[in-house]
C-alpha cells in the first residue's frame, strides 16, 4: 500500500467477506494472559536483582508477582484452550516452527520454578532451593516477556504479521513497565528505587515502541489507532504516561507510589488489549489481506512483463 | 481449519474424510458434489487434468480461466486442494498472493530474543547506582 489512491477503488473481495477466519482466541483470556505472562517474566528478573542487591521486600513482591502472574497466565491459557489436558498435550513434543510449542516449553518450567521460589520465600523453607529456583525463573523471564509477540506475529493477520519486527519490542517494554510497577506497588520507599526507575523506563519505551510500530505499519497502523483497539490504546497511553510521571516524582510517598504503579500496570494491560483488538479488526477486513498481496502480485507481473517486453 | 466446536471448544480441521479413505471411498464432499466440481485423486494427475481444462476453457473464449494453488513453487508450497477460477482469487474470497507466515519465523525469534535481552538489561540498569 504505497499510498496509491486507486488501491481502494481497485480492491475486490467476495462481497466484503473476510478472507481470514476470525482468530478463535477468547477475550479477555488471551490479552490478559499476554499481560500476566509479561509481568511475571519481568518480575522474575527483578526479584533476583533485588535479592542480589539486598532488597528483601522488593524481592518478595517480585517473586510473588512472578509466581502469581505465571499461575494466572496458565489458568487463562487453559481456560482459552478449554481443557487442562490440552496444555499437557503441548508438552509431548518441542516444535521450533510452532511458537505455541516453544511458548509452552517456556511457560511450564517458568511457572514451576517461580512457584517454588515464591513458596520458599513465603514459608522460609529451603531458602537455598528457593534461590536456585528463582534464578532459573529469572533466566526464563526474558523469553517470557516476548514469546507471546511471536505467537501472534506468526499468524496471517496482517496487522500482527506485518508488525513482527516491532511487536516483541512493544511486549518487552510493556512487560518491563508492569514488572517495575508491581514492585512500586508492593515495596516501600527505601527499596523501591529500582522498581520506580524500571516502571518509568518501561513506560517510556512502551509508548515509544508502540508509536514506532504504528508509523511503520502505514495504512495498517490505523488498526491500532481506531475502533476498539484505538480506545484501549488511548486508555493505555493516558494511564502509562500518568503513572510514569507519578513514579518519577512520587516513589517516596506511599499513596502516590501505589497509585502510579497501578496506573502503569493498567496501562500495560490496556496495551495488550489494544494489540489484540487491532488484530481482530485486521482479520475481519479483507482489505488488509488483499490490497497488499495484490500490489505485490501486480508488481511482480509488471517486472516479468518488462523482462519479456 | 473448519472452525471451533462450540460445545467443547476444540478446533477441527478437514481430514479429507480420513476414515472414508481408509475404506476405499472418496471424501464425502467429492462424492456428494452433483456437478463433479470437487474431484479427489493424486495431486499430479489432478494438476494435469486441470491444466487441460483451463486450456479448453481459454480456447472457448473464457480468457480469465486460471488455476489457483496448483503451483508447488508458490508462497505456500502449493495447496493440497487447488481451484479452477474464472476471475481474480480475491473475488472468491481467496488471498491473491499468500505466503506462509513461518517464512519470517527465524527473523521473529531473533527479534524476540533481542527484545528479551533488552528487557533483562533494562532491569539490571535500573539497579545500577540506585539510591535508597
Amino acid at each position: 500500500m504505497t499510498g496509491g489512491g486507486d488501491d481502494a477503488a481497485d480492491f475486490r473481495s467476495y462481497y466484503g467477506k473476510p478472507v481470514l477466519n476470525r482468530p478463535t482466541w477468547k477475550t479477555p483470556d488471551v490479552p490478559a494472559y499476554f499481560f500476566s505472562g509479561g509481568m511475571a517474566g519481568a518480575s522474575a528478573v527483578l526479584a533476583e536483582f533485588a535479592a542480589a542487591t539486598g532488597r528483601p521486600a522488593l524481592c518478595r513482591v517480585a517473586r510473588l508477582g512472578a509466581a502469581g502472574g505465571a499461575l494466572a497466565g496458565a489458568v487463562l491459557l487453559v481456560h482459552d484452550l478449554g481443557r487442562p489436558s490440552r496444555f499437557l498435550n503441548m508438552l509431548r513434543m518441542v516444535k521450533f516452527t510452532s511458537p505455541l510449542s516453544v511458548g509452552s516449553w517456556i511457560l511450564a518450567p517458568f511457572s514451576g520454578l517461580a512457584a517454588v521460589a515464591a513458596a520458599s520465600e513465603m514459608s522460609g523453607i529451603a531458602p537455598g532451593l528457593g534461590r536456585a529456583a528463582g534464578v532459573g525463573a529469572a533466566v526464563l523471564g526474558g523469553p517470557m516477556t516476548t514469546y507471546t509477540a511471536v505467537l501472534i506475529s506468526n499468524t496471517a493477520v496482517p496487522a500482527w504479521h506485518e508488525a513482527h519486527r516491532d511487536l516483541p519490542v512493544v511486549f518487552a517494554a510493556s512487560a518491563v513497565a508492569a514488572g517495575g510497577a508491581l514492585g512500586l506497588v508492593g515495596a516501600g520507599a527505601p527499596e523501591n528505587g529500582p522498581a520506580a526507575r524500571l516502571a518509568v523506563a518501561g513506560a517510556a519505551a512502551e509508548l515509544a515502541a508502540s508509536r514506532v510500530m504504528e508509523r511503520k505499519l502505514g495504512e495498517l497502523g490505523t488498526r491500532y489507532t481506531t475502533g476498539r483497539a484505538g480506545r484501549w490504546r488511548q486508555a493505555s497511553r493516558l494511564l502509562t504516561a500518568t503513572g510514569a510521571v507519578g513514579a518519577l516524582f512520587g516513589r517516596r510517598r506511599r499513596a502516590v507510589a501505589v497509585a502510579s504503579g497501578l496506573a502503569v500496570l493498567a496501562g500495560s494491560l490496556a496495551t495488550r488489549f489494544a494489540v489484540f483488538h487491532a488484530g481482530m479488526a485486521s482479520a475481519a477486513d479483507p482489505r488488509d489481506t488483499v490490497v497488499r498481496q495484490r500490489q505485490r502480485l501486480d508488481d511482480r507481473e509488471h517486472a516479468e512483463g518488462a523482462k519479456i517486453g | 481449519m473448519i472452525d471451533i466446536r462450540p460445545g467443547d471448544g476444540r478446533a477441527w480441521k478437514c481430514t479429507l474424510c480420513y476414515d472414508r479413505l481408509g475404506a476405499g471411498m472418496e471424501p464425502a464432499c467429492a462424492k456428494a458434489c452433483p456437478t463433479d466440481s470437487i474431484q479427489f485423486g493424486p495431486l499430479d494427475e489432478l494438476r494435469e487434468k486441470a491444466a487441460e481444462r483451463v486450456d479448453v476453457l481459454q480456447k472457448a473464449g473464457v480468457a480469465d480461466a486460471r488455476l489457483y494453488g496448483h503451483d508447488p513453487a508458490d508462497g505456500v508450497g502449493g495447496d493440497g486442494a487447488f481451484f479452477l477460477l474464472l476471475d481474480e482469487p480475491e473475488v472468491y474470497g481467496l488471498p491473491p498472493d499468500p505466503v506462509v507466515t513461518t517464512r519470517d519465523l527465524p527473523a521473529m525469534w531473533k527479534r524476540a530474543a533481542l527484545a528479551a535481552a533488552g528487557a533483562v538489561v533494562a532491569v539490571a540498569a535500573a539497579f545500577v547506582g540506585a539510591r535508597r
